[in-house]
């Protein structure tokens, strides 16, 4: 999350480049949008005791929690010509990096308004986006593998008599890659099929593979410090 | 507070907490999993909907008008779904 911020930030101090990014999470954690109460959402004692870190985004939108996925960040100036103006066509963009990449691995897959995507009738990725002092930063998370059950012992249920009916609603209603290709699929593989549906998406923009700057990680490091890792961000709506 | 959950038709989940007085909104806050741009414009809101009074009415114009003055862009509910939601956890408290 830091570093994400971090990017923005840079970016419009002209001291970063517009960033795609991809990213796993190490330890794992849940986030909870930016309008969400996190102690509503999360079950925060099962977390600590499962050693699941819990962040608030910059973004809006539900609980996520980060196991077998792949998390990507997309940071860019809102003035880019890439960039649509209005907030559900640039989901739409953005989106189709994602959508022609799975294509690739021989997935057809929908954009779902305002930020899901659905393959065979699920949602297999979800994505959130801010704009804040002219940037445009959207991430979200293309499902690998999902534990449900795992999942509702992060997340709070309103009432444990419906606990079960919730885990078979979102087993009705979310999918991985290894569901719908039934067959193991690696991180590795997808960011890499990922950045191929990016390079075809944004097929005017040329992508150079390239390292974070000393600048970006040292500001990460001081906003994940001072920012992402305090109680003040993260129970600013307890 | 008073607490309530309501799953917008089409629309994302709100979750308000609401302390009300003599009719009056004392507090409110709007929790969710719905966008909103520029974000912080939702504190400001709940700043201006201290003090209305909880008819459909009141709360429905007072959202209305912030949501004209304060150029705000709002996808999963709608002014009139936010009324009602909060119309409704008041009624919890009746």
């Amino acid at each position: 999350m830091g570093l994400d911020e971090a990017i923005a930030i840079l970016l419009t101090e002209g001291k970063s480049v517009p960033t795609l990014r991809f990213y796993a999470w190490e330890p794992l954690a849940c986030s909870i949008g930016y309008f969400q109460s996190i102690g509503s959402e999360l079950d925060l004692s099962n977390c600590q005791k499962l050693g699941i870190d819990t962040v608030r985004r910059i973004t809006g939108g539900g609980a996520v929690f980060h196991e077998h996925e792949v998390t990507y960040s997309f940071i860019a100036p809102l003035q880019a010509a890439y960039v649509p103006n209005k907030v559900l066509d640039s989901y739409l963009k953005v989106s189709e990096g994602i959508i022609q990449g799975l294509a690739k691995l021989g997935l057809k897959v929908e954009f779902k308004p305002l930020n899901d995507l659905i393959c065979q009738g699920k949602k297999i990725s979800g994505n959130a986006q801010t704009r804040r002092n002219g940037i445009l930063l959207q991430h979200g998370t293309i499902l690998l593998r999902v534990d449900v059950e795992k999942m509702f012992s992060i997340l709070k249920v309103p009432n444990e008599k419906i606990r079960d009916k919730l885990i078979q609603d979102v087993k009705e209603r979310v999918t991985s890659l290894s569901q719908v290709l039934n067959r193991v699929v690696t991180y590795e593989e997808v960011a890499e099929t990922l950045l191929a549906g990016f390079q075809q998406a944004f097929c005017e923009q040329e992508f150079v593979l390239g390292e974070l700057s000393p600048e970006e990680q040292a500001l990460a490091e001081k906003l994940a410090r001072e920012k992402y890792e305090s109680d003040e961000w993260n129970f600013k709506i307890s | 507070m008073q607490e309530l959950l309501y799953k917008v038709p089409g629309g994302k989940m709100l979750r308000i907490f609401l302390a009300a007085e003599q009719g009056r909104i004392q507090q409110v806050k709007i929790t969710g999993d719905f966008f909103l741009h520029p974000e912080e414009n939702l504190p400001k809101l709940e700043k201006e909907l201290a003090g209305v009074s909880l008819t459909n009415d009141s709360l429905l114009f007072a959202i209305k008008s912030f949501l004209e003055n304060n150029p705000t862009e709002v996808y999963g509910f709608s002014a009139e779904d936010l009324t009602k939601t909060i119309l409704q956890v008041n009624n919890l408290a009746i």
